[in-house]
């Protein structure tokens, strides 16, 4: 089943086409990689389906049309996204980063506060829990109260993934999870991304590491300037020479 | 057709005034509320060294210029320079520049008082002009804009300085990597800029009430005029700046006088909100 | 004998110097929480917010003043000054942070030279006076400052309990998120403006409570009371209290005005005139403004952590 669907979508800065006519189809309960030279155009794309930029074509997520929809609304609809460069809101504790995630919490409404604080209360408890369990998984548990300025790199990038779960959502595109990584936390970060995959989430995955993101995808479209070079399984795509071309040829 | 000369006067001081205030903005990336208060602080040092040492005016107008400047230059040592070191935010700028112009605008309450003076000027009548009445003021006001705009001009496009600041503010680290000295140019921007403000501030007090907080009340159509000629450019800004006082003294017209102030607010806001480059970015 | 009632009458002497401060501190502290919440726990930067200070007294005044029971036109006068907090919300919340400070600032004062303008609904710059007050009827004259006194740090204390519950509820963590990166947020699915919109209206309703509370006091509003320094007094405050911090801002705004208040007593004691008492204040102002920016920017109970001014 198709989860979400671009079809030629455009996006122009001024005389510069950073992306110039993509196509791309997302099957239900895969890892879709996206690879491509530097300037290619896939944060763009990003952009562009998450809501954060505008251009034309159209996107459909979930058998919606999403292309008109502000950022929020279209998290709304169960897609979420990772930044290249991780997102932490520095000055809450990584507890707060993960309990401001999930969707529908009654007391973000501010008649609640006063008018429901029973179930309000009730439901912060509930998203504590899991967000603890959430923490525990990426094994972070011991940073719950500190604020989430203090933490290194790698553990702010497992911030933002634990981050972008606790929404719990139903297709999560990651930009560059991969970089500047250590070795075993991107092994720790492939066996999350398969467990997650078993239990029926979608990945859209942006990444320079050729290994890693050949091992976890399903399938991977590669870009160049703009446009969908090609597409196909891992194996396809290692074994094409326009792919190698295109990393090793002009640019490199 | 006196509202027009009105306009064209005040146009031309909110002009020159708001050039420094656009540089500054663009290259420095804040915007600087003190900056009406410079304004009004060499309009007074103008009125000290007349009326009270007795100079004629030209050379009030030189020491007020070199006051202005020299302040400015202590100030960007003492605050704005440190605070750079630290990377500090756009607001926390913003908020300082508001405490230095509480500062300043106290100053001169607390040396001179809160009444209005005036330079101590032989009064020269005015003559007619197309059925109104242009005082030499009034022409002085206009003459000294455009000669120091053209002046502006001049050092913009010919000297190196010139084109070093245009590179900084089109970008700042692309022009620091290019080995462009960053804290000198920022200083040439000040003095240039603040040198301006500072004649504009002169030129204002020739032709209204010199009063604590003329600077505070020219902020507003100074804003006006860096927002509709583009942040950062000078010549938008200028055109900006004879819109503004054009469209305020005409606004009279129809609207009560003290209303002035609100056609600025109203023409900034609506252009904030459909074209934020600026109307006049073109103008280059 | 004479030691004793010598020092019993200085207290008398004292204590309306006392209560004065701390009504004024009252009013102030709780028109700074207003601007607190849009700016220290929302990232707004208001520059307008006397704006709302003037709306919620002008109203309240002008309607009882013609004839509507004090209760409604108090009600009518909070509200009026939210829905203007809405108003101004909607065309420049999305504008950058300094064009929404730019903007907000002529705001307040086109909305001044309203007041002094037209003279036909506001009495321009005769000012308005002659207004009810609450239980004037009751309370005897001589105690009614200190009535006053025990109901505005009744409505403060209620005001900061308020507050301190909104922000340690999900909505604040909203609001916090945003002061920070409004696109995080957004990329979980929150309405980034319209939670702004709520802040700001909220902001300014308390504003407006304060201007009611404020002409209550006075017994008199003009538009001289509502010049753009009123909005850096509340800016002050925060900062000096420690921005994002409501224990400080009413601990701010005591020291304000205690401050305001010492001056007063010791341009008694020094050969100045009054208008450079008064720009002697606004100096020291200014320059602790500057100073508190530069060096300590976490004011007196801030947490430094949790400053949204240094990247």
């Amino acid at each position: 089943m198709e989860i979400l669907s671009v079809k030629n979508v455009k996006k122009h800065f001024g005389g510069v086409k950073a992306v110039d006519g993509c196509s791309i189809r997302i099957e239900t309960g895969t890892v879709m990689g996206l690879i491509g030279p530097n300037g290619a155009g896939k944060t763009t794309l990003f952009n562009l389906i998450s809501g954060f930029e505008k251009g034309s074509g159209e996107i459909t997520f979930k058998g919606m049309r999403t292309d008109k929809l502000p950022p929020f609304k279209i998290a709304r609809c169960g897609m979420v996204r990772t930044f290249q460069i991780p997102r932490a809101l520095s000055k809450m504790t990584v507890l707060e980063n993960l309990l401001l995630a999930p969707k529908t919490q009654h007391g973000e409404r501010i008649w609640n506060v006063w008018l429901r604080r029973k179930s309000v209360q009730m439901q912060e408890n509930t998203i504590k829990e899991k967000s603890r369990e959430i923490l525990e998984f990426f094994e972070i548990s011991h940073l719950e109260d500190e604020y989430a300025g203090a933490l290194s790199g790698g553990q702010k990038k497992l911030l933002e993934m634990a981050r972008a779960i606790a929404i719990d959502p139903s297709l999560m595109m990651l930009d560059e999870p991969f970089a500047g990584v250590n070795p075993t936390l991107a092994r720790k970060i492939t066996g999350y991304i398969d467990e997650l995959r078993e239990g029926g989430m979608t990945f859209f995955i942006i990444e320079h590491d050729i290994p890693a993101i050949t091992k976890i995808s399903d399938k991977i479209t590669v870009m160049s300037e703009g446009k969908v070079l090609t597409e196909g399984t891992p194996d396809e795509i290692r074994s094409n020479p326009d792919v190698l071309n295109v990393y090793l040829g002009g640019e490199g | 057709m006196q509202l027009i000369i009105n306009g064209l006067v005040i146009g031309s001081i909110i002009a020159l005034t708001a050039i420094g205030l656009s540089m500054i903005y663009k290259t420095l990336n804040f915007v600087n509320f003190a900056h009406g208060d410079f304004v009004a602080f060499a309009a007074y040092i103008a009125l000290l060294t007349n009326v009270a040492f007795g100079m004629n005016l030209a050379v009030a107008f030189a020491v007020a210029i070199l006051a202005t400047v020299a302040l400015g230059v202590v100030v960007e040592k003492l605050v704005w320079m440190p605070m750079r070191r630290k990377n500090a935010t756009q607001t926390t700028l913003i908020i300082i520049s508001i405490g230095l112009a509480l500062v300043l605008r106290n100053i001169l309450i607390f040396v001179w008082g809160g009444d209005t003076q005036s330079y101590n000027i032989p009064v020269r009548r005015g003559f007619d002009f197309f059925g109104a009445v242009i005082t030499p003021n009034q022409i002085l006001v206009i003459v000294t804009a455009f000669f120091l705009m053209f002046l502006l001009h001049y050092l913009l496009s010919r000297t190196k300085i010139g084109k070093a600041m245009r590179a900084l503010s089109d970008n700042v680290d692309l022009a620091r990597i290019s080995g462009i000295d960053t804290d000198r140019v920022i200083l040439r921007t000040w003095v240039i800029g603040l040198g301006l403000a500072a004649a504009g501030g002169v030129l204002y007090g020739l032709v209204t009430a010199i009063r604590p907080s003329m600077g505070w009340f020219l902020l507003l159509p100074m804003f006006a005029a860096v927002i509709l000629g583009g942040i950062g450019n000078p010549y938008g800004t200028i055109a900006g700046g004879m819109v503004i006082g054009l469209s305020q003294e005409l606004s009279t017209a129809v609207l009560p006088t003290e209303y002035k102030f609100a056609v600025s607010f109203i023409v900034m806001t609506i252009v904030l909100l459909i074209k934020p480059e600026g109307i006049f970015g073109w103008v280059r | 004998m004479t030691g004793l009632t010598g020092s019993a009458g200085c207290f008398d002497a004292i204590l309306p110097y006392i209560v004065t401060i701390l009504l004024i501190s009252s009013i102030y502290a709780i028109f700074a929480l207003g601007l607190n919440l849009e700016w220290g726990f929302t990232g707004l930067l208001n520059f307008g917010h006397v704006a709302f200070f003037a709306i919620g007294a002008y109203t309240t005044v002008l309607l009882n003043l013609w004839g509507c029971p004090l209760v409604l036109s108090i009600i009518a006068g909070v509200a009026l000054a939210g829905f203007f907090g809405f108003l101004l919300g909607i065309p420049t919340l999305r504008l950058r942070v300094d064009y929404l400070a730019i903007v907000t600032i002529g705001f307040s004062e086109v909305l001044r030279f309203i007041l002094l303008n037209e003279e036909w609904l506001t009495r321009g710059p005769f000012g308005v006076y002659g207004f009810e007050r609450p239980f004037q009827d009751v309370i005897p004259y001589q105690h009614y400052n200190t009535f006053l006194l025990i109901l505005y740090v009744a409505i403060l204390v209620a005001i900061y309990a308020s507050l301190e519950r909104l922000m340690h509820s999900p909505w604040g963590r909203v609001l916090k998120s945003i002061r920070e990166d409004e696109s995080v947020p957004s990329a979980l699915g929150k309405n980034v403006f319209w939670y702004k919109i709520q802040s700001l209206m909220l902001g300014s309703a308390i504003a407006g409570l304060a201007g009611v509370l404020l002409a209550f006091y006075l017994q008199y509003v003009s538009p001289a009371t509502f010049k753009p320094i009123e909005t850096f007094h509340a800016w002050i405050i925060i900062i000096l209290g420690g921005t994002a911090s409501n224990r400080g801002t009413i601990v701010g705004a005591l020291i304000l005005w205690t401050f305001f208040s010492g001056t007063k007593f010791i341009s008694r004691l020094v050969p100045l005139e009054s208008h450079q008492m008064g720009a002697f204040r606004m100096i020291v102002i200014g320059l602790l403004l500057m100073l508190l920016m530069m060096y300590k920017p976490e004011g007196i109970f801030g947490k430094k952590e949790e400053l949204a001014l240094s990247d």
